[in-house]
Order: C-alpha cells, then structure tokens, then sequence
C-alpha cells in the first residue's frame, strides 16, 4: 500500500501521539489541529480518572531519592522505585488523555537520560522533577535540572567531579549530548571547563537536598564557547551560580538550538528531516529561549510534517502502544500492588506482564543504559527480533484470549454493524486500522485464511474472523510505520 | 568536531613517526615474547582463497571503553603505581605472560588459551581518531571508514557482502538493536532468544497459509522493514529445529547469555559467518573501577568465564572460530579521585581460536612515561584495521580485493596473529 494522501488528524495521532483509540479522531476533527494542539500542550490538561486512580497506588512516584530511601518499603528495595516509575510510564502511554505531553517526556528521557540500574531510589524524582516538571517549559531549566538531580549526579558521576580530579563524565555529555553537539566544535579544554565549573557539587541522598561542597570547587576563571565566569568559587551560591550560568549559555546557544529541533524533528518526522524544518525549528527555539512547546507546534505545523506520513519505523514502545489503543484494550484490573515484604512485590499484577512485553522486546523505560537514549532511526529496530515479536504479540492482542493483562477487543464495537461477511470485516477493518483496503493478492489471501474457520457458530465465527483478519493487519509492514 | 578533533592528519602524522623511530631500540627493551610489527608493513598477496569453510569471526564489543591497562598490565612498570595508586596490580598479583605483560587474575581462561597458543593480545592499539567520545568513537570503530565520512555500511555488512553471503543468518547479532557494524543490506539476524521469535500459529490456520500471507505483504516494497520482514519469515522457520540445550553451564551476565544463543545456532549447523556480541558488564568506570573486586574484576570474570563456556559448548567448532574484542576506546592513565577511570585512546585487542598463532603480546609499545602519553593517554601504535585486515583475510577467507572493498583506503600489515586457513 503507497501511502496515500492522510487527513492530518490520521497524521499527527500517528506521528504525535502513541497511536489513535477509536474516539480521539472525533475528538481531533471537532478541535482542528490547532486547538487540539493547544489543548493537548496544555499544561493544567486533566489527567483521566483511569490514570490518577492507578498512579495513586504507586507509593514512590512522589518521592524525592532522599524520601524513597526512608520510606519503607522502598528502603530496603530501591529497585521498586524504578519498578514503579516504569509502570507509571507505560500505563500513561497506553492510556493517558496527554498524549503528546507522553511522547515529549519519552523524548526527553532518551535526550537528557537518569537510567535504572544506577541509583534506583531516584528514579522516579528524575522523572517528575526533571523531565515531566519541564516537558512543556524550557529546555535550559531541564538541562539545569537535570544537572542537579541526583540522578544523574549519580549516574554521570558529578558526585565524583573533584577540583584534584574533575570527572569528566557529565562534563563532556552536557557538550556532545545535552547542549551543542559534536556539530559544534569543542575541544577537550571546554570538556575540563565544563567539568570544573561543575565541582563539588554533589546530590548523595543521605539528606534532602543537593550537597556543595567549596572546598572541592575548582576556582578561578573559566571561559568556554563564548561564555567566560570569574568563577571565584567560595560559596554554595557563587558556585551554583557560575554552574546555572554557563548551562544557560550552553543550553541557548544557536548550536543547542540546532542540535535539539534535529534531535526533535528526527523523533517526530523523519530519520532524515529536511533541513528547511530544522531551520525553521532552530529559529524559534532561539526566539522563545528553548520553549519546547513553541519548537514542537513549530514542526508540527510545517509542511514537512503533513509529508511526513510513515516516514518513520515504530519503535516498539509506539507499536505496542498503537495497538492497544487501536484496539481500545484496557487493563484488566488497576494495579494492586502486593504485601510490602514480600520480595515479589507486584507478584501476579497484570501491570508486570506490559513491563515484561517492553523489556522482550528490548525498549523498556530507563533501561537504555548509556547517556545517548534509544536508538531514534529505523535501521536499528528493523530486526528480527522486532518483527515475529510484533507479529506475535499483534496476534495476542487482537484475539485477547483472556488470559492476559488486557481486555480482548470488543469487534462488535470496533467495526461498523454493517460489517458481516468475510469481505466486510476485512474491508472495514483495513480501512480503518490502515486507512485502505488490502491490495487484491492479500485480500484474497486473507479471505481464504479466514474461511478455514468456518464451522463455529454464527457469533463465534464472525468474532474469530474479525480476529485474524486483525492479527494479520498489525502484522502489515504499513502498521509498523508512522 | 573541531580542528582539535579531527585526529585523520594527526594520526598519519603519528604513524610517520614511529616509521621513523628507532624500532630497534623498542626491539631490544622489548625483547621476549613481544613481536614488534615490521614497520614497512606486508602487503596481501592478491589471491583468493575463496575458501567454503572459512572461520566464524565473532566481533565481540566491550562498549563503554575497556581499560587495556587493567587487562594487560605491562610489568615492571614503575610510573603504573604512581599514576594509578589503587587501579594497578603487583607484578605478582598478575598472570605473567612473558616478562613484559601480565594478564588480569581473573582472565584464567584466556591464560590457559594464551599458553595453548590460541589467543594472542595486541596491545596499545585502537583507533586512528581518539575523540574521547564513546559515541563518536564507537560509530567510527563500527563503521571502520576513516577516509570516507560519508559511509553508512558498517565493516561486518561489507564482509558479508564481499564473502558473498547472502543467507539470513550469515550475520548474527543476539541483542535487540541492529548494530551499526552491520547497517547496510547483507543478510543478518538479530534477536536475544529463540523463544521470542518462533513464530506462533495463527489460530487454526494452516501455516502455510499464514506464511504465504506474511510473504505477500513484505514482498512489495524495497523498504527495509519489507526486505528485513521476508527475512525473518525464513529465519524463524529455520530456527524451529534448532536444539536450544546445552550441558555446559554459562556465567549468569548477559555476555553469557549471549554467548550461549549464538553456540546454540552454530552447533545446530547454521553457517553464520559473523557474529557481533555486545559485552554487557559496565566498563565504563568513571569511579569504583574494582580492580581486585568490584566492576572490573566482575567484568574480567564474566568475559573468561562466557567465553571458556562457549569453546567447551561449541566443541570442534573452535577449531573454525576467531573471536575478537573491539573497545571504542582504552582509559586515562591517571586514576581519578573516585578510583575510577576516565575516557582514554589506546586499549588492548584480544585474538583467540583454533587458527590463532597465539601466546603472543604483540605491540609496539609506547611506554607510559609522561612524555609518551598523550594528553595523559596510552597512544595507539597500532590501527585495530590491522587485526580485522589480517583475521579477515586468512580466517575469513577474503581476497585482497575483497579486504580492499571492506577496509578501502586503508594498508593493513601483517602481524602475524593467525595462520592462513587450511594451514
């Protein structure tokens, strides 16, 4: 199937969200894009009862990394933090009303990352008062608190950066990852400055806040990329003074403007954007001083974005995603978790089968355990691995079966009532899981595979036909595409 | 990347030194086990040996960095202890390779490898460009195409492709990401288990009906998920037979688990021809390195152990097998205040198989004196292109023309590190 010319809500619930449930393209046409883009970068948008009833049973996602460690039973199982944020965070994509906040925080995860595996208890603190906290702010105020979180002090070795020995660890990831890129030029020099002017600041959670440290503070006067600092150190405040101004500078700079619309239209559009978008990206980023909301409307109202319709492989996160609410599946059950001393705290909890698909499938939440995030472009995820898993799991979820975490489709709902024999379930269901009819060969391919379960009764058989006809939709290359 | 950066000028300018340098004096403070490299360099017949049973060539990533140092340790080396007060060995606290170099104490394995002549080290050898970035680092290594910025090949896809293999499996990565060494369009696989891709029935249709149908969609397009789809419609019907037992017991680490999947198909008679393994342990040990206990020791101890699992696993096998570590980079000399390491340039090679000319150091070693460091970082005297030209050329049965369209631009020497195949 070429991809036809889409409808733009058919496009941006493609590309912008985790994938269209039945009712949101009504809900699209009736606001337009515009609105339903500034209703959906909202920052006050109500969060659905589904999604505030469930996180309330995750005790550690209002949690500082300080609190976690004293907060039984997170003290003595750190990992149930990480365990916890991570089924927040896929309960959220599948069935969060903020989708397009959900994809921005998935972004910002991969482009600024505090990964599990690390200092856990801080896990879910990075993911509230880093990226959620600044997903539709700044992005110089994410990097500046990402620079100060304990997660990534721990993780990038700030709390190890010293004015004997600076580590260069964050220092050289604020540069290449963070801020301007390799596509600016640096040199191992700005690495150590970055450094320096970060030490002795420190974030172990053995009290709430942060910890500066003077007397490991490299002093004296620093300049880098343009940006130059007495640096005279002597205080906490002087420090973090210095280190919140060279952030800005760096997080402003017209090489950090370019840097993150690339970074952002290659998650969005394209694995290769056209240069024109980026441009057009990079502008407003400068003229709104890194307001992610302005660059993110900027993209997606260009021309570029309505072209840009299956350009993209999903990733698994969006394939899972896009079929549970393709298919309108819900949780069988809200999360319940289990006896805290129990040491499989979640044991027998549907919420651990999701966690167990991602991580299957190799892209789990904060499992990408170096600095740069998941791989953004198609070549790395076009694997075997990625397409019998889809294929499988596809047809787990189109039939439901009952046994596990999710709902099985309501077809009777999900297809027009018109649709009764072979070839009307089959037509409706393309048309509306891939926006066409299947090419003649498939077709009559499918028809065929569908009349070999005749022989059940009326209900059943319908209900068994709309099943297979729908596990092989998903398996079409078309649905792995955005 | 700056000028600063831009290390191609740099390091033919490095090269051109140590053509110049005095070699014989290195030969002789060096004498013993070392074989330092012959600085005019060999050049590769021009014929092919077109050879049907050439090698298994696993490429085996120590991404993150490895410390060559910590692995290799060169002996007798006062300036080690006071760069690295609590990340260096005593002498005797290392397996003694010849009277240069030790191993790391939990390399026990690759010893006794060393000892039968199947593994030979290559040290003080890396990239032509140390950007001190992993990313950048790891990018070039894999793409392996120095003169030409513009390459979206990595260097195993260019192997399959000049072997002419075209089989699915001829290129086997057990993770759940392509790696960038086999970004292009030769024939590879890439999954972590064979449970997760068998391809489950569709209800009570008949199979063949259902793989019909998968064929029909992915046979419309020259996009490489259609392309990678057909693929993997003929890969899971085949991984089907494969038997997935094993009496040998693997470390519980990752590399172990996939060292073990990969003996699971070659021992099940599928030609893959190369494998890339992601070494999973952290080594990039920017504090708490653990030289005795802790990250490194547990690191070392999980790459001997997987690998000493995986020979005995795979039997005779070894016998037609080269395995190969790759790092993007080595570790800073100089220890850092949290007993950690910071990004380097050089680090070391470890060559091991049945056609290994092994229990050999190989290097031209600069010495860790201040001014024969760089920026504070073992140089590269050695291109790691040199140990893929030699083990593809005689292990991987390439012709010289072959080795050209893998490597273009590149003159690669001979180190002596492997026999020719057959021999």
């Amino acid at each position: 199937m070429v991809a036809a010319k889409m409808p733009i809500e058919t496009v941006a619930l493609a590309k912008l969200t985790y994938g269209a449930r039945p009712s949101d393209i009504a809900s699209f046409k009736k606001l337009g894009f515009s609105a339903w883009l500034t209703d959906q970068l909202n920052p006050k948008k109500a969060e659905n009862s589904f999604i505030t009833k469930s996180l309330a049973t995750l005790g550690s996602l209002n949690l500082s990394g300080y609190e976690a460690k004293n907060t039984f039973p997170y003290s003595i199982k750190n990992h149930l933090v990480a365990d916890e944020v991570t089924y927040a965070t896929l309960l959220r994509r599948y069935w969060s009303d903020r989708q397009v906040f959900e994809m921005l925080v998935e972004f910002l995860h991969d482009y600024n990352p505090s990964p599990r595996g690390v200092e856990d208890s801080a896990v879910a603190h990075y993911d509230k008062s880093v990226i959620r906290a600044h997903a539709l702010g700044y992005y110089p105020d994410l990097v500046l608190a990402s620079s100060r979180s304990p997660g990534m002090l721990a993780f990038l070795n700030g709390n190890d950066n010293t004015k004997k020995h600076p580590n260069e660890n964050y220092g050289r990831e604020l540069l290449e990852l963070f801020t301007v890129s390799t596509a600016h030029p640096y040199t191992q020099d700005d690495v150590i400055t970055a450094s320096r002017v970060l030490t002795g600041i420190t974030g172990w959670l053995y009290k709430p806040e942060i910890q500066v440290w003077p007397n490991w503070h490299w002093n004296g006067p620093v300049s880098l990329l343009g940006w130059s600092d007495s640096n005279a150190g002597g205080s906490e405040a002087a420090i973090l003074k210095t280190s919140e101004s060279m952030i800005r500078h760096l997080a402003l700079h017209e090489a950090t403007a370019k840097a993150f619309s690339l970074r952002m239209a290659r998650r969005f559009l394209s694995d290769t954007p056209a240069e024109s978008v980026v441009k057009a990206m990079a502008a407003t980023y400068t003229k709104t001083k890194g307001h992610i909301p302005s660059v993110f409307k900027t993209m997606a109202m260009s021309n570029e974005f309505a072209a840009s319709f299956r350009a993209k492989v999903k990733r698994p996160s969006e394939f899972m995603a896009s079929t549970i609410r393709a298919l309108d599946l819900k949780m069988l059950q809200v999360i319940e978790p289990g006896n805290p001393r129990d040491d499989d705290f979640f044991r027998g909890n549907p919420v651990r089968q999701l966690h167990k698909w991602s991580l299957t499938q190799g892209h789990a939440p904060f499992q990408w355990p170096f600095p740069d995030g998941y791989p953004d472009t198609q070549a790395p995820w076009t694997t075997m691995s990625a397409q019998v898993i889809r294929w499988n799991l596809g047809q787990q979820l189109a039939f439901g079966w009952g046994r596990g975490p999710l709902t099985s489709p309501n077809y009777k709902k999900l297809l027009p009532t018109s649709a009764k024999t072979p070839e009307q379930i089959l037509d409706a269901a393309s048309v509306k899981f891939l926006g066409a009819k299947l090419p003649t060969d498939e077709r009559a391919a499918a028809l065929s595979i569908m009349k070999q379960v005749e022989g059940y009764g009326a209900a059943e058989g319908w209900q068994r036909k709309a099943e297979i006809a729908t596990s092989l939709l998903i398996a079409k290359p078309e649905w792995n595409l955005r | 990347m700056s000028d600063d950066f831009c290390g191609c000028e740099e390091f033919e300018t490095l090269q051109r030194g140590l053509n110049r340098r005095t070699f014989i004096s290195s030969v002789v403070a060096l004498a013993g086990g070392i074989v330092v490299t012959d600085p005019s360099g060999l050049q590769y017949a021009t014929a092919a040996t077109g050879d049907l049973n050439a090698d298994l060539i696993i490429s085996v990533n120590m991404r993150g960095g490895m410390d060559g140092i910590m692995a290799v340790q060169p002996l007798g080396d006062s300036a080690l202890r006071v760069m690295r007060p609590n990340l260096a060995l005593n002498d005797n606290q290392t397996l003694a390779l010849d009277n240069h170099f030790g191993l790391h104490p939990n390399l026990k394995a690759f010893k006794q490898l060393f000892d039968a002549g199947q593994l030979s080290i290559v040290h003080a050898v890396g990239t032509p460009v140390g950007t001190r970035s992993h990313f950048d680092d790891q990018k070039s290594l894999e793409l392996a195409a120095y003169a030409n910025p513009a390459m979206t090949q990595g260097w195993q896809n260019r192997f399959l492709k000049a072997t002419g293999a075209t089989d699915v499996f001829a290129g086997f990565a057990p993770q759940s990401q392509t790696p960038i060494s086999f970004m292009g369009t030769a024939g590879t696989s890439v999954f972590n288990n064979i449970d997760d891709v068998l391809l489950d029935d569709l209800s009570d249709v008949k199979r063949a009906d259902y793989l019909d149908i998968l064929k029909k969609m992915h046979s419309k397009s020259n996009h490489p998920w259609h392309r990678a789809g057909l693929a993997s419609i003929t890969a899971t019907q085949r991984l089907a037979d494969v038997d997935q037992t094993s009496t040998v017991k693997y470390p519980n680490t990752g590399f172990g688990w996939r060292m073990k999947v990969l003996a699971q198909l070659v021992k099940s008679g599928i030609a893959v021809k190369t494998a890339n393994v992601d070494f999973d342990g952290n080594l990039d040990v920017h504090s708490d390195a653990g030289i005795l206990t802790g990250q490194m020791a547990n690191n070392f101890t999980s790459l001997d152990d997987s690998i000493a699992a995986f020979k005995q696993d795979i039997g005779d096998i070894w016998n037609r097998t080269t395995i190969i570590t790759l790092t993007e980079f080595g570790r800073r000399l100089d220890e850092n205040a949290s007993q950690g390491l910071d990004h380097g340039w050089a680090s070391a090679m470890f060559v091991m198989g049945g056609g290994v000319k092994g229990g050999k150091v190989i290097a031209d070693w600069p010495g860790l004196s201040a001014a024969a460091l760089r920026d504070g970082d073992l140089q590269v005297t050695l291109d790691y292109r040199h140990v893929l030209s030699e083990v593809l050329r005689y292990r991987g049965g390439i012709s010289a023309e072959g080795l050209a369209s893998i490597l273009p631009d590149f003159k690669s020497k001979d180190l002596g590190l492997v026999r020719q195949l057959g021999a």
